[in-house]
């Protein structure tokens, strides 16, 4: 099964993803230090006319402080397979390790020059962690650790040119510093792998998975969450998220104990990893809750395949009950323009999961379309109970349909004030009537940059003609170029009252000409108007 | 390099170390509040820029968390309400603003009229005038006989005393010795009310020329035809330009009570008085010019003769001339 990180990486060959794979972290450490030593060695040749011969050289530096490199992120791997350690003490005793190593090092070969240096190998070390604050104490701590074996080195007379002492170290600290900035390099291709391994099974084993389900556990979520989400929406994919609450699962907790209860959650929980297709993760998040990740895939997609993990939960027989059945609500969210943060999709999944217990339970709700038939269905019950007259409810239908419609509304003027006063009265006044989606900019280029103004939706913009970055007019002609220019609505707003202005505002696409001060009845009517068009 | 003592290198590297550190801290530290303050007054500013706008467009008693308790909130309610005035056009909105920065930000304008920095005086005079703030006209007037501390404010007195009191602007603006630039005066007088205007008819010959251009640009641009009779006392005056200027503002009204105040600029000199006055004739039906235009058609400037000819034409077809006052 691919894993969900991969989605991401969807537009890349299939080579260069390969090459990800195949090259692991601690080797492009070694091949930089490496890289790193002979750059210093020609640097030292050609700037500070070092005595030292090639081969000393090769031999004493570049060699044997590779193999010790390798030797030392080989143990620190096996090191931080280490189970019941907690992954902080690991890393933090890891580079402590590797300091007093190179200290043991450099005092035993205190006669050499350039020897100090080696206190960058903590720095390139820490870079397998993929974790920039450890590197940054790596470096703390190497600077710490030279200061104290020069001062140690000094005092006791070991080195033979004494009286260069300050100036090695000088350098290298300079080295040291150069080396933690390269580290901050090799940081990113080391994250982006920790993220394509999230599937691997060496890293299953460890800390990523709950040891019940074998399903992602919930730090796994917080960790990755963000980055798979602003992917996403980087790359314009689909996103949905979903949470799946198995009903009355404490019933069976209480009527056959906890262990079976464990085991049909071990076992439900095979069955939606079997179930879940490519660039798809699962994440048990509490007792029996659980959450999905779906790169890709829109709620309607998510919807599907849930579905077939409710037919085959129902078919999983309890043993001892005929009564009961293992039955699971699920409510599911779908990034759009509004909900695109991690706290909004969890509010409309946890909002459709409800809806789905309310109406009894084993139900997959989406959090978009199927609330609203609730909602509607809902109504119309209640009016037949309560004898309210038909043509009343139609009428409310039309309005909820109205509602259907979504609009996008968008106000680019840069005086701020301005436009939260526009905002918060557009939004009071038709809010109730029309379904609007409200974004405001600061002016014209960040209008284009957004992606907000991408859509098929019907969108009206209320614009300034002079503005500081892209004019009104620079805009209305970027918009009138796209395909789909026919969704804009156009009101611009204008301190200029001439009539050659006005003409070369509706010759470019203006549906609206209108002076500053605005007159905010006359302005409200036209927009009512425009509403009224577009949501028909 | 080998000369470079170590200890040198070491003091050197440590001073520019440290110096670079403090001043990253400092920067640090100056950002973090910067953006701190800029948090605090965008969270202050949503909180009640809908609140403003309910309030000043409704019946409703003032909310009392819209009175500002500190600077910070001051600064923003400022920014609120010159936006609201800037940008909106409602007559009981400006009303209820005005009343509501004479009572409680008439105190907070009255020290940054008194305040060491330029910046603060200039800003605080500009928000009084637009804010309508009278209560700090005797302030004002106190700073103006006291003597205004630079040009700039002078002119913002100016300004703010042609807008709230134009009988005391009256009585000063002959007065003032600063001379300044046509578009600033423009922003005066074009806010003036119709009367105080017409008061400096009388004294306009002591005024700066640039002044007496922006005047009279002014009077063209309100197309009202009671100037008509002041701009035919400019006609003959001895300055060029002020003719110009007032056979332009004659064209803008578009209306001329008799003929002979204006026929010896077709004899001028000046090509530009004689293309002005072919423009002005051409408002006229063109049996009463015919005689001038034909004197006209032998101009020595092609765009006399021009303008002569699209004169003859549009008439000759009973069409409205229309082009644009500013090819010529």
């Amino acid at each position: 099964m691919k894993s969900l990180y991969d989605f991401i990486s969807k537009e890349e060959t299939q080579s260069s993803r390969n090459l990800n794979n195949i090259i692991n972290t601690s080797y492009y450490a070694v091949i930089a230090l490496t890289a790193f030593m002979i750059i210093i060695r020609y640097a030292f040749t050609f700037v500070w006319e070092h005595n030292m011969s090639n081969e000393q050289y090769w031999i004493e530096i570049i060699l044997i402080s590779g193999a010790i490199m390798l030797l030392i992120i080989k143990a620190v791997e096996l090191f931080i397979k280490l189970k019941r350690v907690p992954n902080i003490v690991k890393e933090t005793l890891s580079i402590l390790l590797v300091v007093i190593l190179c200290s043991i090092g450099i005092y035993v070969h205190s006669i050499s020059h350039n020897v100090l240096t080696l206190y960058m190998i903590p720095v390139f070390v820490s870079t397998i962690f993929a974790k920039r604050w450890l590197t940054f104490t790596a470096y703390l701590v190497s600077m710490i650790g030279l200061s104290i074996n020069t001062w140690f080195i000094s005092q006791n007379g070991y080195l033979l040119h004494e009286e260069s002492i300050l100036m090695e170290a000088t350098l290298a600290a300079i080295i040291i510093s150069l080396a933690y900035t390269l580290s901050h390099v090799l940081i990113l291709p080391g994250r982006t792998n920790l993220l394509i391994s999230l599937n691997k099974e060496s890293l299953e084993e460890e800390v990523l998975l709950d040891p019940l389900t074998e399903l992602f556990n919930k730090k796994t979520l917080d960790l990755y969450f963000k980055t798979l989400l602003d992917t996403a929406k980087e790359k314009r994919v689909d996103f949905s998220y979903a949470l799946i609450d198995f009903d009355d699962f404490h019933r069976i907790n209480e009527m056959f104990g906890d262990p079976v209860g464990d085991k049909y959650l071990k076992k439900a929980a095979k069955l939606l990893k079997d179930l879940l297709p490519d660039y798809t993760a699962a994440f048990r998040i509490g007792g029996d809750e659980i959450t999905i990740l779906f790169g890709g895939y829109n709620a309607a997609e998510a919807k599907v395949i849930l579905e077939k993990f409710q037919t085959k939960l129902s078919q999983l027989k309890i043993v001892g009950s005929k009564e009961h059945r293992l039955t699971a609500s699920i409510g599911i969210a779908q990034i759009d323009l509004e909900v695109n943060q991690r706290s909004d999709l969890f509010h409309a999944a946890n909002k459709a999961l409800i809806h789905a217990k309310r109406i009894g339970k084993n139900q997959i709700i989406t959090s978009d379309l199927d609330m609203y038939e609730i909602e509607l269905n809902n109504e119309s019950l209640n009016r037949m109970l309560n004898h309210i007259p038909i043509m009343d409810s139609v009428e409310n239908i039309n309005r909820k349909k109205k509602a259907m419609t979504k609009i996008l509304v968008s106000i680019i003027h840069e005086d701020v004030i301005f436009t939260q006063t526009i905002c918060s009265r557009l939004k009071s006044i038709y809010s109730e009537d029309y379904d609007l989606g409200f974004q405001t900019f600061p002016d014209g280029q960040a209008f284009l940059e957004s992606d907000w103004f991408m859509t098929d939706y019907p969108h009206i913009i209320v614009m300034e003609d002079i503005m500081s970055r892209k004019t009104g007019l620079e805009v209305l002609y970027q918009i009138r170029k796209l395909p789909q220019n026919n969704n804009y609505k156009v009101f611009m707003l204008t301190r200029r009252n001439s009539v050659e202005d006005k003409i070369e505002a509706y010759q470019n696409g203006a549906d609206y000409y209108l002076t500053l001060p605005l007159n905010m009845q006359l302005f409200t009517a036209k927009f009512k108007r425009e509403l009224e068009r577009t949501s028909r | 390099m080998k000369a470079l003592s170590v200890e040198f290198l070491f003091w050197v590297n440590l001073v520019v170390g440290s110096i670079i550190l403090i001043l990253t801290l400092y920067l640090i530290a100056n950002r973090l509040g910067q953006q701190s303050k800029q948090k605090k007054r965008a969270e202050y500013r949503s909180k009640v820029v809908g609140v403003w706008y309910d309030y000043l467009s409704s019946e409703k008693d003032l909310p009392g968390m819209l009175i500002p308790t500190n600077n910070l909130e001051k600064e923003q309610v400022e920014d609120i309400l010159l936006s609201l005035v800037h940008n909106i056009e409602s007559k009981q909105m400006d009303d209820k603003i005005y009343m509501f920065s004479n009572s409680f930000l008439s105190k907070y304008y009255r020290k940054n009229l008194y305040h060491r920095k330029w910046s603060r005086r200039m800003n605080a005079l500009s928000s009084i005038r637009e804010l309508h703030i009278v209560a700090l006209l005797v302030d004002i007037k106190k700073i103006l006989k006291r003597g205004p501390r630079s040009k700039e404010e002078f002119y913002e007195i100016l300004h703010t005393l042609a807008q709230l009191e134009p009988s005391e602007f009256l009585d000063i603006f002959p007065k003032v010795e600063a001379e300044y630039s046509e578009f600033e005066y423009k922003k005066i007088l074009i806010g003036l009310p119709p009367r105080t205007l017409a008061g400096l008819i009388p004294i306009i010959d002591d005024l700066p020329l640039n002044c007496q251009y922006s005047f009279i640009d002014v009077i063209g641009t309100m197309h009202n035809v009671d100037y008509i009779l002041f701009l035919e006392t400019r006609m003959n005056h001895h300055h060029p330009e002020i003719r110009i200027r007032a056979l332009k503002a004659m064209i803008e009204i578009g209306h001329i009570n008799q003929i002979e105040p204006y026929l010896h600029f077709i004899e001028s000199e000046n090509f530009v008085e004689r293309l002005m006055v072919v423009r002005l004739f051409s408002k006229l039906p063109l049996t009463m010019i015919q005689t001038y235009l034909d004197e006209l058609k032998e101009d020595e400037s092609w765009l006399v003769r021009q303008e002569v000819a699209m004169v003859s034409k549009a008439e000759k077809q009973f069409l409205l001339p229309e082009r644009s006052h500013d090819n010529g």
